[in-house]
């Protein structure tokens, strides 16, 4: 119901999108986790809404900081929350489809084939876009909500900054090791930062 | 008299759809002469249990008698597996791209339910799988009368391409009436529905091409082959999504 009512631009509660969001991108996320298959589906399931969720909860302060003039806190929560339980509905929806490539894609332990390894970017790459296609919608959604552009941008520009760091976080996503073993190797992730490896990866082209 | 016209004019009693002596599969007259009759039950939510039985039950047998015609290349147990592959593909490839059909119409605009999504898709579903049967007796009769693959190959991927067209003119046809018949909102986006149309054939290729071989069967009986790999591959070997 909720989901139909989300379409549908009719009012919600926030428990229920928050509910319909992280059910709909646990979908998504066992979707892609279905490539390594076994724990990683689990994995993904519980990361896929820590990502879309967590990142909603350390960027909202900045957030309303930006909004505080026009809305009151909980309306603010309520415009973000409707626009990530979209992005995760558009998510869920694709997931069928993502999780068809996932389970017929090829696969080697290791990714030590070629075609393994083709596989693996093709499924990044569909990954992104599903991720880029669901933003868009959920962003369409956010502006047409605060009719503005420059709050919308400032929304964006905040939940893009962290998410990309929290999505680095919470990485293997369609695990490149080929291991489904481990659910958070944060020992590793946390040497890293998402904006330094970009910077490194950057300056590598020079070196 | 136009398209649009003539659908007006469609009389179908779709409470009959049970006790009729054609029983479900009366659903097959409403796809074939009165398209009109079911898409205005559709679009007023009206017996959606009914036809989404029937048009299930009409794709999975349509589908399943193509996939034997398929299976009778080599007869025996391929014959068995085709006939349950297919419908596999058909009613599978339905299912896996309704979410999307769903939340992307939603997002554009259409106040249809998942329910009456779900109908309009079978409603596509049902087509093709009536194209099939009805092509059923050439393919049969060329599947019986040539040995080599290649030939019957082709054939069949030409029907299913036809099958496949058949199917979104039928769906596109619904989506154009229901605009006519209630102008305050779109349903079907007509735009999205070309590009859901691609996704729909990526996604039916690729359950085709993992549900492999479809005429010769395997030198072991397996059910499948069990390999992965992107249907694009299959273009050039001799292990295409036709086979």
């Amino acid at each position: 119901m909720t989901v139909h009512a989300l379409l549908l631009r009719r009012a919600t509660s926030v428990t229920g999108l928050l509910a319909a969001a992280a059910i709909s991108s646990a979908g998504f996320g066992a979707a892609v986790g279905s490539y390594t298959g076994r724990w990683q589906i689990l994995y993904d399931a519980v990361k896929m809404p820590v990502y879309l969720l967590g990142t909603l909860a350390v960027s909202f302060t900045a957030m309303h900081l930006f909004a505080a003039r026009d809305l009151r806190a909980r309306e603010t929560f309520a415009a973000a929350a409707e626009a990530v339980a979209l992005t995760a509905i558009v998510l869920g929806a694709l997931a069928p489809v993502v999780w068809l490539l996932s389970v017929s894609l090829p696969f080697s332990d290791g990714l030590r084939t070629p075609r393994s390894q083709q596989a693996y970017k093709m499924l990044i790459l569909l990954l992104s876009g599903s991720v880029a296609v669901a933003g868009i919608a959920g962003i369409a959604r956010l502006h047409s909500r605060l009719r503005s552009v420059r709050l919308t941008v400032a929304w964006v520009v905040i939940y893009q900054f962290v998410g990309a760091q929290m999505a680095w976080l919470l990485k293997p996503w369609v695990s490149h090791t080929g291991r489904g073993d481990r659910f958070l190797p944060l020992r590793d992730n946390l040497e890293g930062n998402f904006y330094e490896s970009v910077w490194h990866t950057f300056l590598g082209l020079f070196s | 008299m136009d398209t649009l016209e003539k659908l007006e004019l469609d009389r179908f009693d779709s409470d009959g759809l049970r006790r009729g002596a054609l029983g479900p599969f009366s659903v097959v007259a409403a796809v074939l002469r009165y398209p009109g009759a079911f898409v205005r039950d559709l679009n007023v939510a009206r017996n959606l249990t009914g036809y989404g039985f029937s048009l299930v039950l009409t794709t999975l047998l349509f589908s399943a008698a193509y996939g034997a015609i398929l299976g009778l290349f080599q007869p025996g147990i391929q014959t068995l597996f085709a006939a349950a592959k297919l419908p596999v593909v058909v009613l599978g490839t339905a299912f896996l791209c309704t979410p999307t059909f769903y939340v992307f119409n939603g997002i554009l605009g259409s106040k249809f339910t998942f329910r009456q999504t779900l109908v309009a898709v079978l409603w596509l579903s049902a087509a093709v799988a009536l194209v099939l049967v009805a092509f059923a007796p050439i393919s049969w009769f060329f599947t019986v009368s040539t040995r080599g693959t290649g030939f019957l190959s082709f054939l069949h991927v030409f029907v299913f391409f036809v099958a496949a067209l058949y199917g979104i003119h039928t769906l596109n046809t619904a989506r154009r009436y229901l605009g006519h018949l209630d102008g305050t909102h779109t349903p079907i986006h007509g735009g999205f529905l070309v590009l859901w149309f691609l996704i729909v054939l990526f996604v039916g290729l690729q359950m085709a091409y993992v549900l492999r071989p479809f005429l010769e069967p395997l030198p072991d009986h397996r059910f499948f082959l069990g390999e992965r790999g992107l249907f694009l591959e299959g273009f050039g070997s001799d292990h295409g999504p036709g086979r």
